[in-house]
């Protein structure tokens, strides 16, 4: 298969071929490059501040506020998934980071009277902070025991939460906490916090599709390798944790937007679990799956305990039939049945299979 | 001739075996340079402490006029110094190209980029292809490594190492695991790549056909110690690897 190349000039890679799949794959590429792109974000911008404009107008006000609890879980869930479905590293110790964001504002507010606006823009910084502290620990080790760790941190923070009473108030929380008027406003507090959400959810798309996100998958895939292809993994790895907790942080105060309170419970462990179950929920594997996956999660939970004091038992049925029969979870539904079936030819033909083994070349 | 990768008594004591046991070597530049010897030699030791797996023991390894013992493995990759592996490792989940693309950033030290897509431009597409092509792959490279054969597998492992941009590429048994097909093509490659790319290629094999076809020096390893060193000619005709080798099989 090692064809006899033309002369071969690789003065740092730079060269130029005129060999047909190079070519024909950066054509494809300088087209997306000058149409696609402004066309793209154009389009994209006026389709979700659209949407959430309709939404915002017809949706009754008592759903808005629960959409704003779903907005706030999906960014949660979406940046525990940078560390679990991107990079690999189950953590079961997001919570932390999101209680973090939500204390931040609320201790603030019950000790200082501080304005919400700073307190709010400094939560991503508080979750970068601890999870910088915490991940320089439970990077050392992984798997089980990372997991494990990062659990047992979570749960020292809501220890802390729980009973430092002269400070936290303890199992009772803060309740009450001042926010401005206007994010009081159903329609207007479900706009702003979609918008926060929206923004921090295009900041991650493009670290998972920036160089750092290649990596981060490389690693996932096979850390050993990466490290002999001069990847410093330690640091990729921490970097990625302080990024999900910055964010996780983030989505814990777009809560208190909706809540005006933070409780022991934001820092729980079965909190941890939330996102992991959305993840698995709406899959794991794309981007905007943990996002689907919060809003049925969210969802379905609120119409559910209406009629049902047993929402657990349900959760744990769902967790069940995923785990056996969708591990791609419900986006893995709609690529696996619909588009292959419709649009038919996709499913067989991988690329590998297409090439015939061994045809000698020469 | 200069020498671009030396080893000063080099030694790895597991416990109370001492699987390397004070190996001297020196690769000069531009060569193809082979390493055998039986199962337990310390072939694969004495690698995994080139690269910075391992620790050694005792002893200090010099590469390119810098003292590299104990230095962690990114590091000496940067230095220019890198591996395929004897066991595939690859990134299975990811494609072909993405994979060498990973290389390059690495290299270029692009890795922490957080909001580009630097691994996309143009530059480092084209050199990703054009590396995907110079081991054969140019039809795969959008395919997942995990549904390449075997002998495309170790190929992408060829990749990635030069994707690395090396001035000395270390091959633990390239061609282990496979057909003679694939055998064939992995020596015109390695042949081929340290021609046109001025690469020295440090190598242990268990298939002595291709170590005396396509082997500038040869060293012999045996039970942790240097046996013979020399011309792939001198080696073949020595007695004492040949004692050696068939002496390993009588005993077992």
């Amino acid at each position: 298969m090692v064809e006899p190349s033309a002369k071969q000039t690789h003065a740092n890679g730079q060269a130029l071929r005129e060999a047909p799949p190079s070519l024909e794959s950066s054509l494809r590429f300088v087209e997306v490059k000058r149409y696609g792109k402004l066309a793209r974000y154009l389009f994209w911008t006026l389709t979700v501040s659209g949407a959430a404009l309709l939404t915002a107008y017809l949706v009754p006000p008592v759903w808005l506020l629960e959409l704003q609890y779903v907005a706030a879980l999906a960014l949660f869930a979406v940046a525990t998934n940078l560390l679990v479905g991107y990079g690999g590293m189950v953590s079961f110790g997001q919570a932390a980071y999101y209680g973090l964001g939500a204390y931040t504002i609320a201790l603030a507010w019950l000790h200082f009277k501080a304005p919400f606006w700073p307190c709010f823009l400094l939560t991503p910084l508080v979750g970068a902070a601890a999870a910088f502290a915490v991940g320089f620990i439970a990077l050392r080790t992984r798997h089980l025991y990372f997991a494990l760790l990062t659990l047992a941190f979570a749960q020292l923070f809501y220890t802390i939460a729980e009973q430092q009473y002269d400070i936290t108030n303890g199992a009772t929380g803060i309740f009450g906490i001042g926010i401005p008027a206007t994010l009081m406003d159903p329609q207007k507090g479900f706009l702003f916090v979609f918008a926060v959400a929206a923004l921090a959810l295009l900041a991650l798309w493009k670290i998972t599709t920036s160089p750092f996100g290649l990596t981060l998958r490389a690693i996932r895939e096979n850390r050993v390798r990466a490290e002999t292809l001069g990847v410093n993994v330690f640091r990729h790895e921490l970097l990625a944790f302080v990024i999900a907790g910055a964010f996780s942080a983030l989505a814990g105060g777009l809560f208190i937007i909706h809540d005006q309170a933070a409780y022991p419970e934001l820092l729980d462990w079965t909190k941890s679990g939330e996102p992991i179950f959305m993840l698995v929920l709406g899959g794991m594997n794309s981007f905007l799956g943990p996002v689907l996956g919060a809003f049925v999660y969210q969802i379905s939970h609120e119409l559910i305990v209406q009629h049902l004091k047993d929402w657990q038992l349900v959760l744990g049925l769902v967790v069940l039939l995923i785990v056996l029969f969708m591990p791609e979870g419900i986006v893995g539904l709609f690529n696996r049945t619909m588009w292959q079936r419709w649009l038919g030819k996709h499913a067989a033909k991988s690329p590998a299979a297409q090439k015939q083994p061994h045809a000698p070349a020469a | 001739m200069l020498p671009l990768l030396k080893t000063e008594q080099l030694t790895k004591v597991f416990g109370g075996f001492c699987a390397v046991d004070r190996v001297s070597l020196t690769v000069n530049e531009g060569t193809i340079h082979s390493v055998i010897g039986p199962n337990g030699a310390g072939k694969s030791t004495l690698f995994k402490m080139l690269t910075g797996m391992l620790k050694p023991t005792s002893g200090r390894i010099w590469f390119a006029g810098h003292d590299i013992t104990g230095e962690p493995p990114h590091v000496i990759t940067h230095r220019g110094l890198a591996q395929s592996f004897q066991i595939t490792s690859i990134f299975p989940r990811l494609t072909v190209l993405e994979s060498v693309q990973t290389a390059i950033i690495a290299r270029l030290g692009r890795c922490f980029d957080f909001f580009s897509r630097f691994h996309q431009s143009r530059a480092v597409r084209q050199q990703a292809l054009e590396i995907i092509e110079q081991v054969g792959l140019s039809e795969l490279a959008d395919a997942e490594a995990r549904t390449l054969s075997h002998g495309d597998q170790r190929a992408l492992e060829v990749a990635l190492a030069l994707a690395t941009d090396p001035k000395l590429v270390l091959l633990d048994e390239p061609t282990a695991g496979m057909s003679p097909y694939e055998t064939r093509r992995m020596v015109n490659l390695v042949r081929e790549l340290a021609q046109k790319r001025n690469l020295t290629v440090l190598f242990c094999e268990h298939d002595m056909d291709v170590v005396f076809e396509i082997s500038d020096f040869v060293t012999v390893l045996h039970q942790g110690r240097v046996l013979v060193e020399g011309k792939p000619d001198e080696v073949r005709r020595n007695e004492t690897v040949a004692e050696v080798y068939l002496g390993s099989e009588v005993q077992q």
